[in-house]
C-alpha cells in the first residue's frame, strides 16, 4: 500500500500543477451566473446484486484453482455490492468514489476507483478535461453501468474481466474533445493521453492462468490468486508467488496510454487505445513480484442499429514479458455482443468470446499457452426503476496446457447459471 | 421509460393545472390573443400569414417568426415555461418565450446535468440533479440563448426570448399565421441552422401587406437531429 500511496502522492505532486494552472489559462472560460448559492452537491448511488448460482465444479482462480469462472459452488451468492459517491465541489471540479463489497477473493470491502475531475465550462466547441486519481481508462464499451459494471451481462467479456482484475490507472488523464453537435456535424471526437504508475504486474494472470470471464474487480492493494503452478512457485523455477498484487509500483517508471474516441451522432462509438506500461521487466521486488512490460492495442465498437438492437464488440491484441524473456506471451481476445430490448422491461443479450495466449519465451517448462471460447446468454426483466431480475447462462471451452502440471486435464468445459436480483440505491 | 413517461405526464398535468402559465407547446405560443391585453385604443386586428422557405423553396418548420410592434407595449409577465431534460436532450429543442418569462429546467433523467449558456441575452449555469428541482431562471433580455450541458456535450437547445408575445413557430409547411392588434414595424425570422448574412432575417412589410414570404439565400447547416433519435450507453 505504501507504493500505492506514494504513487498517488507523486502523481498529485507532478501533475497537480497543470491541473490547478488550467483555470488560470482558460481564457475562453467565463464566470457564469450560478442560480444556486453553492455548487456543492453529493449524490450517493449503488447497486446490490444477490442471487443463486449453479456452477461446474472446477475450482475457481479466486480459490487458487485453474477455473476461469468466479463461482465454483452452488447456492446463494453476493454478486455485487457497489456504493458510488459523486460529488460536485465547484462548477469545474467533481469527484467520484466507488466502493465494492464481495464475499469472495482476498479482500471483501474496499475502494476500486477514486478520481477527481476538472472540466471547466468553455465557450468553444473544442474542450478539455482532466482526471486525476485511480481509475479505469475509458477503453471499454461494455462497462457503462455504475461501478464499471456491464448493464447487459453479469459475467463480463474475457477482455474486460482481465482489465477489471489487473488494470487500473494511478495517475492522470487529459482529454481534448470536440462535439459535433456544436459544429453541426454528425462526428465527434475525444483524444486522451494518460500517464500513470502502479500497474507494473499487469499481464501476470493471463500469462499463467489465461483469460477468464467474471465481474470480480480487484480492490486497491488486493492480492489476486491463481493456482500454484509448480514452474511458477518453485524456487528452481521462476520463484514467483501464486498471487499478484496488480497495482504495485516496482520500477518507478511512468506508463502511458493514448486513446481516441470517434462518435457518429449518438448511435456509433469507436474507441482505439494504445496502452504501454513501459515497465522494466527485469525489476523484481522482495516479494518476488516482477514488473511486466505489457502493451496492447484495443479496438472497441458500440453501435445501435435501432432503438431496440445494440451491438458491441472489442478486439485486443498485445504482449507481455517479464524477466530476461522468462515469460513472454502474445495474446489476442475479442467479443461480439448483441443486445435486444424486447420492450421497456425485457432485455436479451448474447455474447461470443474468443481468447488466446501464445507462448513466446525461452522457458518451455513454464507453459503459458492457453485458449478458448465462451458463450454467454443473459435475460433481464426490469420490474421498476430500482428492481431488476435476471438470469444468465455461461458456457466455455478452454484449454490451458499448464493444468497438466497440476494433474488436471488441460481442456475444460465450464458452465454456470446465475439467477440475480438487483436493487439500485 | 415507464417512469420517464410518468415524469412527462406529471409536467403536463402541472401545466394544465396552472392555466396561463404553461407556454411550452407551440400551440400556446401562437395564441397571442389569449395572452395579450385589451388595448384602450384598439385597432382592427390584422391577420398576418408568413411562409419560410429554404434556398430550394422547401418549407422550414420550427422557425421562430417574431412581429415587432411599431410602438412597443411594456407589460407585466408572470409566465413560467419549461425546458425539460429527457433522454439526455433538451425538450423542446427550441423554446420561444416572451421577455421576462421564468423558465424551469426540470431533470426527467436519472443522471445529473450541468446546463449552461454563454449567450449575451442570458449567461448562466445550473446543476440539475435527480430528484432536486433547481430554481427557475428569469430571461429578462430579448435575444437568442444557446444552451449546452457540460456533462453531455451532444445536448444542444435554444431559448428564443422575444420582445413581446407576438411570435410563433412555423409548422411543417413552414407556415405561421398570427393576428396582431397593433401596428407592426418589422417581422424577423430565426432558426438555429440558418446561415444568412445576419443571425435573423428581417422584413419591413408594406402598409397593407399581410402575406409575407421569407426565402433563405444560403444553404442551412446540416440537420443533426440524428443526435436525438438514438443513444448508445456511454461511460458514466
Amino acid at each position: 500500500m505504501n507504493s500505492i500511496s506514494a504513487s498517488i502522492f507523486l502523481s498529485l505532486l507532478i501533475f497537480g500543477m497543470p491541473v490547478s494552472g488550467a483555470s488560470a489559462v482558460s481564457g475562453a472560460s467565463a464566470k457564469l451566473e450560478a442560480s444556486a448559492k453553492s455548487q456543492i452537491n453529493h449524490d450517493v448511488s449503488g447497486i446490490i446484486q444477490v442471487g443463486l448460482v449453479a456452477s461446474s465444479n472446477l475450482v475457481s482462480f479466486l480459490n487458487s484453482g485453474t477455473g476461469i469462472l468466479r463461482h465454483d459452488n452452488n447456492g446463494l451468492i453476493l454478486q455485487q455490492g457497489i456504493l458510488q459517491i459523486d460529488s460536485d465541489w465547484t462548477s469545474a471540479f467533481s469527484s467520484k468514489l466507488v466502493f465494492n463489497a464481495y464475499t469472495d477473493g482476498d479482500q471483501h470491502i474496499g475502494p476500486s476507483q477514486i478520481e477527481i475531475k476538472y472540466q471547466p465550462l468553455l465557450k468553444s466547441a473544442l474542450k478539455y478535461k482532466v482526471r486525476l486519481g485511480i481509475f479505469y481508462p475509458e477503453l471499454s464499451v461494455e462497462n457503462t453501468d455504475i461501478g464499471w459494471l456491464s448493464p447487459d451481462t453479469y459475467q463480463q467479456s474475457a477482455i474486460n474481466s482481465w482489465f477489471g482484475e489487473e488494470l487500473r490507472i494511478f495517475g492522470i488523464e487529459g482529454s481534448l474533445f470536440k462535439s459535433g453537435r456544436r459544429t453541426s456535424t454528425p462526428w465527434s471526437w475525444d483524444a486522451k493521453l494518460g500517464l500513470y504508475k502502479g500497474n507494473d504486474p499487469l499481464g501476470s494472470v493471463i500469462a499463467w492462468r489465461g483469460f477468464a470471464s467474471h465481474d470480480r474487480q480487484s480492490l486497491f492493494a488486493e492480492r489476486l490468486e491463481f493456482a500454484p503452478y509448480p514452474s511458477v512457485v518453485s524456487v528452481d523455477g521462476i520463484d514467483h508467488p501464486a498471487w499478484v498484487e496488480p497495482f504495485s509500483e516496482l520500477d518507478s517508471r511512468v506508463g502511458a496510454y493514448l486513446g481516441l474516441h470517434l462518435n457518429y451522432l449518438r448511435r456509433t462509438e469507436f474507441k482505439y487505445y494504445r496502452y504501454d506500461n513501459l515497465a522494466d521487466p527485469n525489476v523484481v521486488n522482495s516479494q518476488r513480484l516482477y514488473a511486466w512490460r505489457t502493451k496492447f492495442h484495443s479496438f472497441a465498437l458500440n453501435h445501435q442499429l435501432n432503438r431496440r438492437w445494440q451491438l458491441k464488440s472489442q478486439l485486443l491484441y498485445g504482449s507481455t514479458m517479464m524477466g530476461d524473456n522468462f515469460v513472454h506471451v502474445d495474446y489476442f481476445a475479442g467479443f461480439l455482443q448483441s443486445t435486444a430490448k424486447l420492450n421497456s422491461r425485457n432485455k436479451v443479450t448474447f455474447r461470443l468470446d474468443v481468447f488466446d495466449v501464445a507462448e513466446q519465451d525461452d522457458i518451455p517448462v513454464d507453459v503459458n499457452t492457453s485458449f478458448g471460447h465462451a458463450l454467454t446468454f443473459n435475460y433481464q426483466y426490469q420490474f421498476s426503476k430500482l428492481w431488476r431480475i435476471g438470469t444468465e447462462l455461461h458456457i466455455n471451452k478452454n484449454t490451458a496446457f499448464n493444468r497438466a502440471n497440476l494433474g488436471l486435464s488441460p481442456k475444460q468445459y465450464e458452465r454456470q447459471i446465475l439467477l440475480i436480483i438487483d436493487y439500485r440505491l | 421509460m415507464y417512469l420517464e413517461i410518468k415524469f412527462k405526464t406529471c409536467w403536463l398535468a402541472i401545466g394544465m393545472m396552472l392555466p396561463g402559465l404553461a407556454i411550452f407547446s407551440s400551440n400556446a405560443l401562437t395564441s397571442s390573443e389569449l395572452s395579450g391585453e385589451i388595448k384602450k385604443e384598439k385597432v382592427m386586428p390584422s391577420n398576418y400569414s408568413v411562409n419560410v422557405l429554404d434556398k430550394n423553396n422547401k418549407p422550414i418548420s420550427n422557425v421562430i417568426v417574431e412581429f415587432h410592434l411599431l410602438e412597443p407595449v411594456s407589460r407585466d409577465n408572470d409566465k413560467l415555461a419549461i425546458m425539460d431534460q429527457i433522454e439526455e436532450q433538451f425538450a423542446p429543442h427550441i423554446l420561444a418565450i416572451e421577455k421576462g418569462t421564468l423558465v424551469n429546467f426540470p431533470n426527467s433523467d436519472n443522471i445529473k446535468h450541468h446546463i449552461y449558456s454563454f449567450s449575451q441575452a442570458k449567461s448562466f449555469e445550473q446543476g440539475l440533479y435527480e430528484g432536486k428541482q433547481a430554481a427557475p431562471v428569469k430571461f429578462d433580455s430579448a435575444g437568442i440563448v444557446d444552451l449546452g450541458c457540460n456533462i453531455h456535450d451532444w445536448m444542444l437547445g435554444y431559448i428564443y426570448v422575444a420582445d413581446s408575445h407576438h411570435f410563433a413557430k412555423t409548422d411543417i409547411n413552414g407556415h405561421v399565421s398570427l393576428s396582431i392588434d397593433n401596428a407592426i414595424k418589422s417581422i424577423t425570422v430565426w432558426h438555429p441552422r440558418m446561415q444568412e448574412k445576419t443571425k435573423r432575417l428581417t422584413i419591413v412589410p408594406a402598409l397593407n401587406q399581410r402575406d409575407l414570404a421569407f426565402t433563405l439565400e444560403n444553404k442551412m447547416l446540416e440537420d443533426t437531429e440524428g443526435y436525438e433519435s438514438l443513444s448508445i450507453e456511454v461511460y458514466p
